[in-house]
């Protein structure tokens, strides 16, 4: 091996050698290293005879040479050194030239050889004479090179023949090497196999073992038929041996040479390997779990904030348990425990000053946190001292407080019985106002359009928990005769196509002349707006040409009305009676309204106790608000999200307002049709 | 002030008799001062004669325009206070 690198080698290093043997040499140049030193004097002279033969460059050149050699060679003078080059030299190592031959300088020199000219080594290579011992070692390749470069020559030692019989040896050399390689490298691949295939046996073993470990299978022999001869033969039970035996009870066919692998497994499948992974899989590390986070503090807390203003768009909304006040108690049921709460609670802070706008002081006034009753929110407690107090007149907020939460017994209630609708105090002034339109334009129908609020109010717009028109039976409109300070209630019956008039106080000529005023108006424009909403043909329920009351009227023809006799009437207050002021109109209004929800429309007139209802009201009420208030709760419909459009189209989304401060503009978002 | 502030947004207020007022106003103005020019426009000393609805709700005159959620092109109704317990007849 050493040999045939070597020979491959030497062309390349032959030259290098050869150029700076002053700092490293092979042992086989040792010699001409010395003998250069010596004679430094006869290479100058042996120099001159090529010199002589060549041509005029290469004359130039060995004068180049023979300058630099001239440095070297210790100041010794020779005449066909060119002076120019002489100078340079002499210039360049002035201090050097001067001074006695130095074996430090001499080393200088030869360096500077080097650098200058290339030629310096053929000159050393002139006078090598090879010993015997150093030609053996040589390459034979390096020999011919050697005297080809040479002109003189270095004879070669051996013949033609020596050479080729050494080379032959060689060759023969070479051969066994080779076999003896391929024979090793054989043995150890033999071996790897071997050793691999002991590993996967020796890993299926532990597989089937932990199997077995879990269930006791009584297939072990069908699985192990290698294994268990191999005990019977064997007493080993090393992977080695292991591997023998299977040579043996291989299949017949194959060689015995030939090391078992996995297929010769013939129970072990694919899908065994798919099985064992959890097994395999037990070694890697389990995933991280994820951090379970809790919720802040202002998530759990029970507490909601109300949407106008606060930022609570990721709660959800809890809802009260009581849908309206009417639901606790049935009929006209009520406690006697609550009404005197309540009346205890609204008496015990009223001030005895008399003439005073507000029953209270504005600091007793002042209810904090505001009560919320749906479209009211309450904030004086003076709203329920109106209420209670005998001698004060109910304002509109009352009337339409207590018509918002019959309507909601309706819309909340299974009853199927009578459904009817309320509307609130607006309502008659928005007909009132059509009204005013339509005389003006001359009975022009396209003042009364269904976008009109009217119109809105009958399609089940434009009201909280508002019901359409055509769903229901009975219509309950309280109407407040703004002329004579007087609230009246109208009940529109659908089949009866009929007006019916409630009033708590009949008799003056006056009074009533006012009251059939704004009751005919409502009946003169109900049926217009019904036309024009198409309102007839929504009643799939009501045959219309079957109904009496129906039967020979055109649709644009004003409703019939009704003043109902016999029912309940006001009493002058206790303490006006002087004056005969009549300030429960609002209340009987309400009650009137609360029973034709119950179905009764033939009002007793009897056993009517304003008193009494008074306190019902505002107890029912504010025990209503307070429970809504200690749950922290709101209504469905109240949420400002929920309400239904203005222009009749379905109902919006309202963005919620997340920063008050800052006076951010809701982003536009496109409108969300439900 | 915020950036919001430049933006402004454009209320309409209707009275019964179906005549509409228009307001540009802040998103950060209280309620009480549009009722209050309001009114004066219409020559009522007292805003407090006048109910406002927004959509059957009745918007309180404290708070501002933002807080109520009230957009660009908004109806606001504007109805007469109604009051009355039946009559003083001999007055």
């Amino acid at each position: 091996m050493k040999r045939y690198l070597k020979s491959n080698l030497s062309p390349r290093k032959s030259p290098r050698f050869s150029n700076n043997h002053g700092l490293s040499q092979p042992p086989s140049f040792n010699l001409i290293s010395q003998s250069l030193e010596n004679d430094c004097l006869e290479n100058n002279e042996s120099e001159n005879v090529p010199i002589q033969i060549s041509s005029t460059k290469q004359q130039e050149k060995k004068r180049k040479c023979s300058s630099v050699v001239y440095t070297c060679s210790d100041d010794s003078d020779s005449d066909f050194v060119p002076e120019s080059s002489y100078i340079k030299d002499k210039n360049y190592m002035k201090g050097e030239t001067s001074r006695a031959p130095n074996p430090k300088i001499k080393v200088r020199a030869k360096k500077f050889n080097f650098r200058s000219g290339k030629v310096v080594p053929k000159i050393k290579f002139s006078n090598i004479v090879l010993t015997d011992v150093e030609l053996a070692d040589m390459d034979p390749s390096i020999m011919p090179e050697s005297t080809n470069n040479q002109d003189e020559g270095v004879k070669m030692v051996l013949t033609d023949e020596e050479r080729y019989l050494r080379l032959k040896n060689e060759i023969v050399n070479v051969r066994e090497d080779l076999k003896d390689l391929r024979t090793k490298v054989d043995d150890h691949i033999k071996d790897l196999k071997a050793y691999i295939d002991d590993s996967m046996k020796l890993l299926i073993e532990e597989f089937r073992s932990s199997k077995q470990k879990s269930s006791e299978t009584p297939t072990h022999e069908k699985f192990f038929p290698v294994q268990v001869a191999s005990e019977n033969e064997v007493d080993d039970s090393s992977g080695m041996n292991l591997s023998d035996t299977v040579s043996k009870y291989d299949v017949p066919g194959t060689s015995s040479t030939k090391t078992p692998t996995l297929d010769d497994f013939p129970p072990f499948t694919d899908t065994q390997m798919v099985a064992l992974d959890p097994i395999l899989n037990e070694t890697v590390t389990p995933q991280l779990q994820m951090r379970i986070k809790n919720s802040g503090k202002y998530d759990t807390s029970p507490y909601v904030q109300l949407p106008e203003g606060g930022n609570s768009c990721e709660k959800r909304m809890i809802f009260s348990n009581a849908k309206h006040p009417f639901e606790k108690f049935k009929g006209f049921d009520c406690s006697a425990d609550l009404i005197n709460k309540f009346v205890d609670w609204v008496y015990q802070n009223v001030s005895q000053r008399r003439n005073r706008k507000s029953a209270y002081t504005a600091v007793y006034d002042k209810l904090k946190p505001e009560l919320d009753l749906g479209i009211v929110k309450v904030k004086k407690m003076d709203w329920f001292h109106i209420m209670v107090h005998d001698g004060r007149p109910w304002e509109d907020e009352h009337v339409d407080v207590i018509m918002y939460y019959l309507r909601k017994k309706d819309k909340h209630s299974t009853n199927i019985r009578t459904r009817y609708v309320t509307t609130d105090s607006v309502f008659m002034s928005w007909l009132l106002g059509a009204e005013i339109l339509w005389e003006e334009s001359n009975c022009d129908m396209s003042s009364i359009s269904p976008n009109h609020c009217v119109g809105q109010y009958m399609r089940g717009y434009n009201l909280i928990a508002n019901i359409p028109w055509d769903r229901v039976d009975n219509i309950i409109i309280p109407v407040n005769v703004s002329e004579c300070f007087h609230w009246i209630l109208v009940v529109f019956r659908i089949k009866h196509r009929c007006l019916y008039v409630y009033d708590s106080k009949m008799g003056d000529e006056n009074h009533t002349k006012m009251v059939k005023q704004s009751v005919e108006s409502i009946a003169r424009m109900i049926p217009l707006f019904f036309s024009s909403i198409g309102y007839y043909g929504k009643r799939s329920d009501i045959q219309w040409h079957m109904e009496p009351a129906y039967f020979d009227k055109s649709e644009m023809e004003p409703l019939e009305y009704k003043m109902q006799r016999n029912i309940p009437q006001q009493h002058p207050d206790s303490n006006f009676k002087i004056f005969n002021v009549f300030s429960d109109s609002g209340l009987y209004a309400c009650v009137f309204a609360e029973l034709i929800t119950h179905g009764v429309f033939e009002i007793p007139s009897q056993c009517f106790m304003p008193k009494l209802h008074r306190k019902r009201y505002g107890a029912l009420l504010w025990e209503y608000a307070t429970s809504k208030l200690s749950q922290g709760a709101i209504s469905e419909g109240e949420v400002s999200g929920k309400f239904a459009s203005k222009l009749g189209e379905p109902s919006i989304n309202r963005d919620i307002v997340r920063d008050c401060q800052k006076f951010q503009m809701p982003n536009p978002t496109p409108r969300v049709y439900k | 002030m915020a950036e919001g502030s430049t933006k402004f947004i454009k209320l309409k207020i209707k009275a019964q008799d179906d005549t509409i007022l228009h307001f540009k106003v802040n998103p950060s103005t209280i309620m009480k001062d549009i009722f209050m020019s309001y009114s004066s426009k219409k020559q009522m000393m007292n805003y407090k004669i006048f109910r406002f609805f927004f959509d059957g709700k009745r918007l309180s005159p404290k708070k501002t325009v933002n807080e109520l959620g009230l957009k660009n092109g908004d109806e606001i109704d504007a109805m007469i206070h109604q009051d009355g317990g039946g009559s003083a007849c001999n007055y």
